[in-house]
């Protein structure tokens, strides 16, 4: 009988780096295609030339501001959004996992509304050129952190917070959030197609160097510190007293995967808006395709969701460079999102 | 082993366990039985550290488990739940390697030696077959042994288990419960299984702690705690327990699936006089106590004359919804004279069927025992304007004994020959 299972199996350490080599790979080849992609057309010549010119410190003729484009707009939008599509798969994964429910996603939580308002705010009252002119993100970023806080702080009572009360109170505190940002937005007349455009979810905003190396910073991590908690979410998916039952705290674990989940979240939406969908189907294909060990899920659906990401941008940069890339994904997403409902395994 | 000193327990400050003690010893195999909301799985949540007492304390070798973190404790305690939904498609390998979770490090990954652990509880458990399929497509059953080989993965000193047959058919409950009780065994585990089947639980428990209102009422080997006594104050039910000669272990039976001897095995019979559905606590019972019963007069298709029939029971009928005639009175009459006892119930007593009472005074008049059941009191039953009241109380002066229920009837009946 046991002969038949002694065969050596590829340790879970072998199928993950080998999993995450491949999805790096796949990662690298979309950033190569999606930088190409887009109104202006960007000869690998004319990237190879100016980068060494620039590492040789020799002056760069650049008529047509092709290395320019290239290297001040093209190259931090395509990267931005590698980050983001981390930062919403890694954390709606993660949520999923402590919420026991597969079709929970980052926005749940009531961060993302919560970020949209500062952002909002701060474009109606001009405080964009604030903070070296990442005004928007850091007020975004900042009022997506308080929102988080008064979420954690409504759903907790009596010294222990249910799983189900995050979800409420993420919800309530989100539709108030929104109806803040509606007022904005009435208040708002000469601004309204910024802040729509933005709330639609657009990585063709102000994207500098600071922007892309201070969000991977916060999304990196924010989402290697998740990783640390990915047996705990395994144990939880048993129930939360089974958990328990297995060694683990799971009442640090909670708090501490949502506040982490909401600051990864809150990083990606101060730079780019709401783009739906995508931290809630890649998780779906990732464990489809990889199984359900969060060990394994959250590294590869983060990858799978940056490349997933860059792709939509450049799709969508392709339709014009102002369409948002939130539309797409909602586009592509929700349908896959139904298809994902009703072939929904029967659970017993 | 597991020490529990004078346990209080409580939800939101209402107590659901009070004052519980008891050990658990290292080979010991104790069934924990109550009724529903006696407080059973409270008692398992308490002795894993996943809900604090109100008051006392639970010891592991010594130390209080609050002093441990949930890993120390998770490497000796292990708990198989009642049931649980798994939320993502994990594989039962996977599963079952959760039990290893406490025995690594923050950041470790599995050895091979946690996964020859895992594949060694898969196949003691009879699951090996399913191990990397997603253990949300397994059967109850399937699903149960995962968790229970997950347990042992812990390599636990004490499991704990809570109803872990709960939602499984008898073929699985026994199944699952030889499993457990042959891997206890065999690594001398402590063992407190939460089991609601007080005949599995005697069947395969060294000795049982019967919790009632979520005290201890009982602790000692399955013959001690399983009486008719004890059952009836923990669940509120009327059973008969036999000792079964092969085993020695005690068999529980409710009494309304009792059967009903064909001949009489006492010697008294008994004339029951009823009507309306009055008679219903008593007869069966009478028979099954192994009385002869006759019944007395009883209209067609009344809730009695039914019973009465389907019993097979001498008895006078009377047509439906009709007044007692004479003829049926007197055949009434000869049945009460014949019988030791007559017992008279509460039915409600009009014109037309005083007669029932007369019969009574007749059987009493050559030296008949006559209970009356006043229940409810014969002033609330009289519509014959307090004839019947009179002929009860006559009845009561010749020497009739009053009975506050049907219960006090049947404790007085019971001790006759």
């Amino acid at each position: 009988m046991s002969g038949t299972h002694t065969a050596r199996r590829p340790s879970l350490l072998a199928r993950l780096v080998t999993l995450a080599a491949g999805l790096t790979g796949l990662l690298l080849l979309t950033l190569l295609i999606a930088i190409k992609v887009g109104p202006v057309a960007i000869p690998f010549s004319v990237v190879a030339a100016s980068a060494k010119a620039g590492l040789l410190g020799h002056p760069f003729a650049d008529p047509d501001n092709l290395a320019f484009i290239f290297w001040r707009q093209r190259l931090p939008r395509v990267l931005l959004g590698a980050v983001v599509g981390m930062a919403l798969t890694v954390s709606g994964g993660a949520l999923q996992g402590l919420l026991m429910n597969p079709l929970a996603d980052p926005y749940l939580v009531g961060v993302s509304a919560g970020a949209a308002l500062g952002a909002s705010i701060a474009t109606v009252a001009h405080l964009g050129l604030y903070f070296g002119g990442l005004g928007k993100c850091v007020i975004g970023f900042a009022s997506g952190l308080v929102t988080m806080f008064l979420v954690l702080w409504l759903a907790r009572a009596r010294g222990r917070t249910e799983r189900s009360s995050f979800i409420l109170a993420g919800v309530v505190v989100g539709s108030f959030m929104w109806a803040l940002v509606t007022v904005v937005i009435t208040i708002a007349r000469q601004d309204l197609s910024t802040i729509v455009l933005w709330l639609m979810g657009n990585l063709s905003g102000q994207v500098t160097w600071t922007v892309v190396g201070v969000s991977a910073a916060v999304v990196g991590g924010g989402c290697l510190l998740l990783y640390s908690h990915a047996r705990d979410l395994n144990l939880l998916a048993l129930g939360e007293e089974s958990a328990r039952q297995l060694g683990v705290e799971t009442e640090s674990l909670k708090t501490s995967v949502v506040s982490l989940s909401a600051l990864v979240t809150a990083a990606a939406v101060s730079v780019s808006g709401i783009i739906g969908f995508v931290g809630l189907v890649v998780p779906h294909i990732a464990r489809k395709l990889f199984g359900a060990d969060h060990r394994v899920l959250l590294p590869t659906a983060g990858l799978l969701g940056a490349s997933f990401l860059v792709a939509a941008d450049a799709a969508a940069r392709a339709v014009d460079e102002r369409f948002p890339v939130g539309v797409l994904t909602a586009l592509l997403g929700a349908p896959f999102f139904f298809y994902l409902l009703k072939t929904r395994p029967q659970s017993q | 082993m597991l020490e529990a000193l004078a346990l209080t327990l409580a939800y939101n400050g209402s107590p659901v366990v009070r004052d519980l003690s008891f050990s658990l010893a290292r080979g010991q195999f104790v069934g924990l039985v109550g009724a529903n909301g006696s407080g059973k799985s409270t008692v398992v949540r308490a002795l894993s550290r996943v809900l604090p007492p109100v008051r006392g304390q639970v010891l592991l070798d010594g130390v209080n488990i609050h002093r441990m973190s949930a890993r120390e404790l998770a490497r000796r305690l292990a708990v198989v739940p009642q049931q649980v939904t798994v939320g993502f498609p994990f594989t039962a390998r996977e599963v079952v390697l959760m039990g290893r979770a406490p025995h690594l490090t923050r950041f470790g990954l599995e050895r091979e030696r946690d996964y020859e652990i895992a594949d060694r509880c898969l196949s003691l458990t009879g699951v090996a077959q399913f191990a990397d399929r997603p253990i949300t497509n397994l059967s109850g059953g399937e699903r149960q042994r995962c968790l229970i080989a997950r347990a042992l993965a812990q390599e636990p000193d004490v499991l704990l288990l809570d109803e872990p047959t709960a939602h499984l058919d008898i073929n699985h409950q026994i199944e699952i419960l030889d499993l457990i009780r042959t891997l206890s065994a065999e690594r001398g585990l402590a063992t407190l299984v939460v089991l609601h089947d007080l005949n599995l639980a005697s069947q395969y428990c060294d000795s049982l702690m019967l919790l009632a209102g979520g005290r201890l009422l009982a602790h000692g080997a399955p013959r001690e705690v399983v009486t008719e006594e004890h059952i009836r104050a923990a669940y509120g039910a009327d059973v008969q327990v036999r000792v079964q000669s092969s085993t020695g272990k005690p068999y529980v039976t409710l009494l309304s699936h009792l059967p009903v001897p064909a001949p009489a095995t006492r010697r008294t019979k008994i004339h029951l006089i009823c009507g309306a559905g009055t008679g219903l606590p008593l007869m069966r019972r009478l028979r099954q106590l192994g009385f002869s019963v006759s019944v007395g007069v009883v209209n067609v298709a009344d809730s009695d004359q039914l019973e009465a029939e389907a019993l097979d029971l001498p008895r006078v009928e009377e047509a439906p919804f009709s007044p007692i005639s004479e003829d049926s009175h007197q055949r009434n009459c000869e049945l009460a004279k014949a019988a030791d006892v007559v017992v008279v119930t509460g039915i409600p007593v009009g014109r037309g069927n005083l007669y029932n009472l007369e019969a009574a005074v007749k059987a009493r008049g050559v030296g008949r025992r006559v209970l009356l059941i006043d229940d409810p009191p014969v002033a609330g039953r009289d519509f014959a304007e307090g004839e019947a009241t009179a002929l009860q109380r006559q009845l009561v002066n010749a020497g009739a004994e009053l009975c506050r229920d049907a219960a006090d009837a049947l404790g007085r009946l019971e001790k006759l020959p």
